[in-house]
């Protein structure tokens, strides 16, 4: 019965999700709009580098003579046919080439996420179990420190560290060029590159979980339930992950849902430091080459992105929190 | 000042707090007296390119690969770095506070419209909206400022918000109401002031993200080509980290002491202000 | 007393909790027995050291917050207050047992109750996974819920106050203890559900064989169910009784006091022995903890003499058990109590 009513949650959800998707395509067109000069030329690109002959097509594909609310049409009947327009400087449709790196960003992303709540979890347990002790003192200096680091930042020091000076690990890359590996070795092989950037992406979230799960720990050993468990006969040990940590965990799964933004946007400098094949580094590459239309295409869909992950967060929290009611 | 006493004096018994300020202050001061310090230029070609930190005394920090003075980079790069955290966030907390307020005094409808669009930025991933605003308008300081306010007002308006909703039901809202007082005098007069603690906090924690933002736009190259900034720094050292990484390290920690500086000031704030908040 | 040898007995006890300020002792040298098949009553107003004396029992105060600084605690021939963690844990939940005021906060919200019952049974017991769950819904209908299987698989939250605390009450005797320590066990209940639940407690004594203590700040549940009362104040006990001996003749003037604050059960409407708020009673608790020359209730008592901020009352024993810590104990005193409470009140 809670299943079926679920269900329907999250068709509703999903609903809801609609307007927001198209508020983002509005903000999206008014993007372009507060861009100096011509639509064209910056869809284009820079200015003056582009044929004659591309403009006027893309005067003519984007209706850059009509009026503003009929562009605004326009582009959303385009946007319900999933086309984002066309890469000037890749010569390929947008949304191709967003498809073709998301994989990659995703699986670094997943990955960074799971590493962080794993480690910020046990590091916040520790630090509340021995709270004002020690490890506690160690390990919230190192989450403030790592807390104010910039991440691309700390992404240069290994390298220098890890590849340069020690030599144990691949300073970019998704797999090694020279190999044609696949099944297992290929998977060893993505996991032998992703060790670099993901400690590195890791170190600023799980700072943040670290500090978010101490101070729940230390709320939820003050609990009723915390001090039944006690008097069951459970050592502090057996009660720390069933009774503590569980409860605990609450307010990370939250926190980590909303951090599905941030790691996006955390992905293009990570991406550009470690030469990752993904969303962040086309990013920095639809930068540096001021390909417009291809970053408003990403800006979309990684938006549409974060709608449907935040959906998913909010279906897990009905199965770790059963006292959430569906409506 | 008699006042402030107290406040001060659990401020200053706070030593991460005290060492964050005087951090703070250090750097405050290196980014004021820049020219003063050293080369008025850090874009001039002052020595031998790549000279590594402490092998000249005249060049404590080294060159980078164009014989530049790295101390000279720092210390002007602090004035961009604590320009654009302190603009950029006193911008996002005019609209932030504005927006929050105005939702959580009104409710109703316009709450709804203004928490929608307050969801909307936050479903929008925040840094590559910087990024997508700062190309369309072409990187200064000024279309940097604009990118990092536009990403961080959404955070304060929820904060606000949240404060004048718990505020709104106390009483001596309700009687300025009941006296027929104007809707802004009891925001301005009533409400807001006594939310002004955990929104100052808050506050002085978005000019540490302000920076780091700064840091990472001009990173990859979106900074302003005019000024010199960490962000900038690193992000040209990357050509010759396998052989003088030090030119990528000395900006990173300049950006990691300042945020850090930042970021213990503002906790100190928080437990300076809010005593009730024991830390246990 | 119902005879034989005490199955608690606590000597001395005394605990104290750490605070900014330095110790704070909470209960201050606390002797209690409580015998086979005996129900005890522990009464007194809140922050008196009642729930602190019954958490001392299995020594459930976190190390953080406070620990028990004297006495002993002897249960079957061994010192909680010494024990060792491990040993220590073989008798919580399995050979004293214990229930909570608010059996809302009491259960792990995001567990089936069957699963924190079968973690107990598992636990002290060894069962299967299968076995421990026969059991638990063997439990759930021992203490009368209706529907157990169905039960087993809900959360907390889809459960009365009522039936929460029936859970409660399922869990503490999953391992069938000799001893059960209720702390306010109907407090945070409905008038009408608190009868049932005492009823229950009372049935499942006997069923079970089992001793409760019984922690309340009600008189009307002690007079209901109790076999002897200990009454605290401010960290210490200052008398003890058969119950219908201390309803009848209290000898300490705070009892006195309590019992005279009580409204007549004949002009109550419609309540019966539903639970009376706290008596009022002039002045204030002393702060557990501040620590006290004389007699605890000195300064709030009507007929306090010098030497009662002087020196700590004796203990005066009589036939029975009973026992006051009075200065004015005495038999030819209590005229003079009795005539000073009503005086007051």
């Amino acid at each position: 019965m809670r299943r079926s009513r679920i269900l329907a949650y999250a068709g509703r959800r999903l609903l809801q999700a609609v307007p927001l998707i198209l508020a983002v395509a509005v903000l999206n067109f008014l993007l372009l709009q507060i861009a100096p000069g011509d639509a064209a030329e910056v869809l284009a690109g820079e200015a003056g580098t582009a044929t004659p002959e591309y403009m006027a097509r893309l005067r003519e594909e984007f209706g850059l003579d009509q009026p503003m609310h009929v562009q605004l049409w326009n582009m959303l009947l385009r946007l319900l046919q999933l086309d984002l327009g066309h890469s000037f400087r890749h010569g390929v449709p947008v949304l191709e080439l967003i498809l073709d790196r998301l994989p990659a960003t995703l699986l670094l992303m997943l990955t960074t996420l799971g590493v962080s709540v794993l480690f910020g979890v046990l590091l916040g347990t520790l630090a509340a179990r021995g709270a004002n002790g020690v490890v506690d003192a160690i390990i919230s200096v190192g989450a403030m420190i790592a807390y104010a680091t910039p991440v691309f930042w700390i992404g240069l020091m290994m390298i220098v560290l890890f590849s340069v000076e020690l030599r144990w690990l691949p300073s970019g890359g998704m797999t090694t060029i020279t190999g044609d590996r696949e099944g297992l070795a290929l998977v060893a092989d993505i996991a032998w590159h992703m060790i670099l950037p993901v400690t590195t992406m890791s170190f600023f979230f799980i700072a943040i979980y670290c500090r978010i799960m101490r101070a729940s720990v230390l709320n939820v050993m003050e609990e009723d339930y915390v001090t039944t468990a006690r008097a069951k006969g459970l050592s502090e040990l057996a009660i720390l992950p069933r009774h503590t940590m569980r409860n605990a965990l609450l307010p990370i799964v939250t926190l980590a849902g909303l951090h599905l933004s941030t790691l996006l946007g955390g992905s293009v400098l990570i991406e550009t430091v470690f030469a990752w094949p993904g969303l962040g580094r086309l990013t920095f590459d639809a930068v540096f080459q001021r390909d417009l239309n291809l970053l408003l295409g990403i800006l979309f869909v990684c938006s549409v992105l974060v709608v449907l992950m935040n959906l998913l967060v909010d279906l897990l929290y009905f199965w770790i929190d059963p006292r959430i009611e569906v409506d | 000042m008699a006042e402030a006493d107290p406040f001060l004096k659990r401020f200053g018994r706070n030593r991460p707090a005290a060492i964050g300020a005087v951090l703070l202050l250090a750097v405050t001061a290196g980014g004021l007296l820049a020219p003063m310090l050293s080369a008025p230029d850090p874009w001039a070609m002052v020595a031998r390119p790549f000279l590594w930190p402490g092998s000249d005394p005249r060049f404590p920090l080294g060159t980078d690969m164009l014989g530049r003075d790295l101390l000279a980079g720092i210390l002007h790069g602090a004035r961009v770095s604590l320009l654009v955290g302190l603009i950029a966030t006193a911008a996002a907390a005019f609209v932030g506070i504005s927006i929050g307020a105005l939702a959580g005094y009104y409710g109703g409808r316009i709450d709804n419209l203004l928490m929608r669009l307050t969801e909307l930025f936050q479903i929008v991933p925040p840094f590559i909206l910087a990024v997508v605003l700062v190309v369309i308008l072409e990187p200064s300081v000024g279309t940097i400022i604009l990118a990092i306010a536009a990403i961080s007002w959404p955070q304060l308006a929820r904060l606000t918000r949240a404060e004048v909703l718990s505020i709104r039901e106390r009483e001596y809202v309700e009687a300025a109401v009941s006296v027929g007082m104007s809707d802004r005098r009891i925001i301005f007069r009533e409400i807001l002031p006594n939310a002004a603690p955990p929104l100052l906090v808050s506050t002085s924690l978005a000019v540490a993200t302000s920076i780091l933002l700064e840091s990472s736009l001009s990173f990859l190259g979106l900074g302003d080509p005019n000024v010199m900034s960490w962000g900038t720094m690193v992000g040209a050292g990357r050509e010759v980290l396998r052989s003088a990484w030090y030119v990528c390290a000395v900006p990173g920690v300049a950006i990691l002491v300042t945020v850090l500086a930042i970021n213990l000031v503002g906790e100190g704030l928080n437990d300076a202000l809010d005593p009730k908040r024991r830390r246990r | 007393m119902t005879g034989g040898d005490p199955i608690l007995d606590i000597r001395g006890l005394a605990t104290e909790f750490h605070t900014s300020r330095g110790p704070v002792r909470a209960v201050d040298g606390i002797d209690l027995s409580v015998g086979p098949g005996e129900t005890v009553a522990l009464v007194g107003e809140s922050g008196c050291g009642k729930t602190t004396t019954a958490f001392s029992v299995l020594r459930l105060i976190p190390r953080h917050r406070g620990r028990v600084v004297a006495g002993e605690i002897r249960f079957d021939r061994l010192d909680l207050a010494t024990l060792d963690e491990r040993s220590l844990r073989r008798i919580r939940g399995n050979r004293i047992a214990m229930i909570f005021q608010d059996p809302a906060s009491a259960l792990n919200p995001l567990m089936t109750v069957g699963a924190q019952i079968a973690e107990a049974v598992r636990l002290h017991r060894g069962l299967g996974r299968a076995a421990a769950r026969a059991e638990t819904e063997a439990l759930l209908r021992a203490v009368r819920i209706p529907e157990p299987r169905r039960r087993l698989d809900e959360f907390p939250h889809q459960l009365s106050g009522g039936m929460r605390q029936r859970v409660m009450i399922a869990l503490a005797l999953s391992c069938r203890p000799r001893l059960l320590i209720a702390d306010e066990p109907t407090t945070a209940l409905d008038v009408t559900v608190q009868a049932q639940i005492l009823a229950l407690i009372e049935e499942l004594k006997q069923e079970f064989g089992m001793s409760v203590l019984l922690i309340t700040h009600d008189l009307a549940v002690v007079a209901e169910v109790a076999d002897r009362v200990a009454v605290m104040y401010a960290g210490r006990k200052v008398e003890e009784a058969p119950v219908s001996r201390l309803f009848a003749a209290p000898r300490h003037p705070y009892t006195r006091a309590l019992l005279a604050s009580i409204p007549d059960p004949d002009a109550d409407t419609g309540g019966g022995a539903a639970a009376q708020p706290l008596p009022e009673i002039p002045g204030r608790v002393q702060p557990a903890g501040s620590r006290i020359e004389g007699c605890a209730f000195a300064e709030r008592c009507a007929i306090a003499a010098d030497i009662c901020r002087q020196a700590a009352p004796p203990e005066a024993l009589s036939g029975d058990g009973a026992a006051v810590f009075c200065h004015h104990a005495a038999p030819e005193d209590a005229g003079q109590i009795a005539a000073a409470v009503e005086g007051r009140l």
